[in-house]
């Protein structure tokens, strides 16, 4: 996959780059069905001095519209919760091998690893429905340079 | 089958005169046909166009008269042309897309003209919601049994239609099956053993909607046509385990009588809530769970991509089966009687639970594949704790999203018996 530019993990510019790099692959997009979903990705310890950050990912047909950094507590269909360095062992996985192995997909991970936080059952299942997307999406930052704080 | 001496007095009670019943019957329309007719609620206008066809058939004759004058008419260039001037339907409709990206949907439509299903719509046919009907006729009752909207109904079933046509896959094109490779037996057996479960319990999805299709007004169009998306989605997932149970030097493993148990009587609930229950929340939840651990199951690329996109799929019919809960109990005109039904039902549910995963030919495969080997069985135990943990807890979250209270009164335990 073509590296479209170097961002650090976690921001807005490394999310709206993966979305670039998604939005090249629309046939992929296309096949996988709409991801009508606004979801949380939140970074524990990414922020500075160890601080969380959260980021708000609001899809709309078959791509990513608009990503901004949450102030505050945000409506949302759920939220992906992990530290920063399972985030970064995703991230170089998936970068090593052009997609996530068996063992760093986010279903994977979500088993003990990235917590799924949902207001009610029906919104956490939301992630599942559109799981392949999502993936997708996360498998997209293959193409981008990543760096990580520290 | 009905006979004559029964279609004559059954005539007496639907206003079909003897004299009209016994020219039916000179003209070859059989008892049975006759009996079908009276049941569909024919006109006594549309009975008689029903003998006249009869009798131009006798005659040797294609047409009736009344065709024959409208192809006389036809040859001469004088055309009907009503349906050009008919000033009764609305006229000037235009859905506009309000996502150009997405092409036009069911909800965009709805936007704009009879997006609203009524509760209590009293048409027993098959017209379109929306559309004009003949006056001075009945139409034929299709025989619909479920005619109030909370008896089908859900709030999230026109989009998750969207989403059901979106996401179908193919087991044959979209699977990696180029990345499936000869497994250690003990692996390959599980997987086997895990795929013949699912062969056999799949379909019930497929067979229980089919089922009731017929009996749901077509009014509710929307919930049907869910429906027969779910019952392909599940043809799919039969297909997609039979696939892999048959493609990697393993084969069909066992069916336990007890598990068909559970599916019969999914298949012969008495009424849609309750196989609903039985099917959308309890038995597509669990089965849900256990796709979900799929990525645990999976020792390839071709095993997890099946067991997503299974996922995504029963996702979708549990979160029409919650919110069809819902929906039934919040406008059922006696909630407390509904509830309390229910709950015999969600009783028997929990009950049968163990027959599932405290099953040896489901857990022990279950566990064998989440650890990687019979080496690790009891590493893969721990997994399919974590699976009994998730399945209770979200099926107590998806009754208590629905306001249907099971915790107190939940007959499952919380934690794994082993």
């Amino acid at each position: 996959m073509t590296t479209v530019t170097t961002c650090t993990f976690p921001s807005t510019r490394w999310f709206e780059a993966v979305g670039e790099v998604a939005r090249r692959d629309e046939e992929t997009f296309r096949k996988l069905g709409f991801i009508d979903t606004t979801l949380g990705v939140s970074v524990l310890g990414g922020g500075p001095a160890g601080g969380d950050r959260t980021f708000v990912l609001s899809f709309g047909a078959y791509t990513l519209d608009e990503v901004h950094e949450a102030a505050g507590a945000e409506s949302v269909d759920f939220t992906l919760r992990a530290p920063l360095a399972a985030w970064e062992e995703m991230i170089r996985n998936i970068r090593e091998n052009d997609g996530a192995d068996l063992h760093h997909t986010l279903n994977y991970l979500h088993f003990g690893v990235i917590d799924l936080v949902a207001e009610d059952q029906l919104k956490a299942d939301l992630f599942f429905r559109v799981n392949g997307s999502l993936q997708a999406f996360f498998d997209a930052s293959a193409g981008v340079e990543t760096e990580f704080p520290g | 089958m009905a006979t004559p001496t029964e279609v004559l007095q059954k005539g007496l009670e639907r206003g079909w005169s003897p004299v009209m019943v016994q020219r039916a019957l000179a003209v070859g329309v059989t008892a049975d046909a006759i009996d079908r007719a009276m049941e569909m609620g024919l006109s006594l206008k549309q009975a008689e166009q029903l003998i006249a066809r009869a009798e131009a058939a006798q005659k040797g004759e294609f047409y009736t008269p009344d065709q024959q004058e409208y192809i006389e008419r036809v040859k001469q260039g004088r055309y009907h042309l009503e349906w050009l001037t008919d000033k009764r339907p609305q006229w000037g409709v235009k859905a506009e897309r309000r996502d150009s990206r997405r092409g036009l949907t069911l909800m965009d439509i709805n936007r704009e003209f009879a997006g609203d299903a009524e509760d209590a719509p009293e048409g027993r046919s098959m017209a379109a919601r929306g559309s004009t009907l003949d006056i001075d006729t009945t139409y034929p009752d299709m025989g619909y049994i479920y005619n109030n909207k909370y008896q089908v109904w859900s709030d999230n079933v026109v989009p998750l239609y969207e989403e059901a046509v979106q996401r179908q896959w193919s087991a044959t094109r979209d699977i990696p099956w180029e990345t499936l490779q000869p497994l250690p037996d003990d692996l390959e057996r599980a997987q086997c053993q895990i795929s013949t479960f699912l062969t056999e319990v799949e379909m019930i999805a497929s067979d229980f909607p089919a089922k009731w299709l017929w009996r749901m007004n077509q009014h509710f169009h929307e919930v049907k046509m869910f429906l027969c998306t779910q019952a392909m989605d599940e043809a799919r997932h039969l297909e997609v385990f039979r696939k892999r149970a048959l493609a990697n030097g393993g084969g069909l493993l066992r069916c336990r009588a007890d598990t068909e148990m559970g599916l019969a009587s999914i298949l012969l609930a008495p009424t849609y809530i309750q196989g609903s229950f039985l099917m959308h929340v309890g038995g597509e939840g669990l089965v849900l769970d256990i796709f979900r651990a799929g990525e645990f199951l999976a020792q390839n690329k071709c095993e997890k991509e099946i067991y997503r996109l299974c996922m995504q799929d029963e996702a979708r019919h549990v979160s029409y089966g919650t919110m069809h809960l819902k929906y039934f109990l919040e406008h059922h005109p006696d909630r407390a009687e509904a509830e309390e039904e229910l709950h015999v039902v969600a009783d028997a549910f929990e009950r049968g639970f163990a027959t599932f995963l405290v099953n040896p030919w489901i857990i022990e495969p279950l566990a064998v594949l989440a650890g990687g080997g019979m080496a690790h069985i009891d590493r893969g135990m721990e997994a399919v704790k974590i699976v009994w943990r998730r399945i209770v807890d979200e099926y107590l979250n998806r009754c208590e999203l629905a306001g249907f209270d099971r915790r107190s009164r939940i007959k499952l335990p919380a934690a794994p018996p082993y």
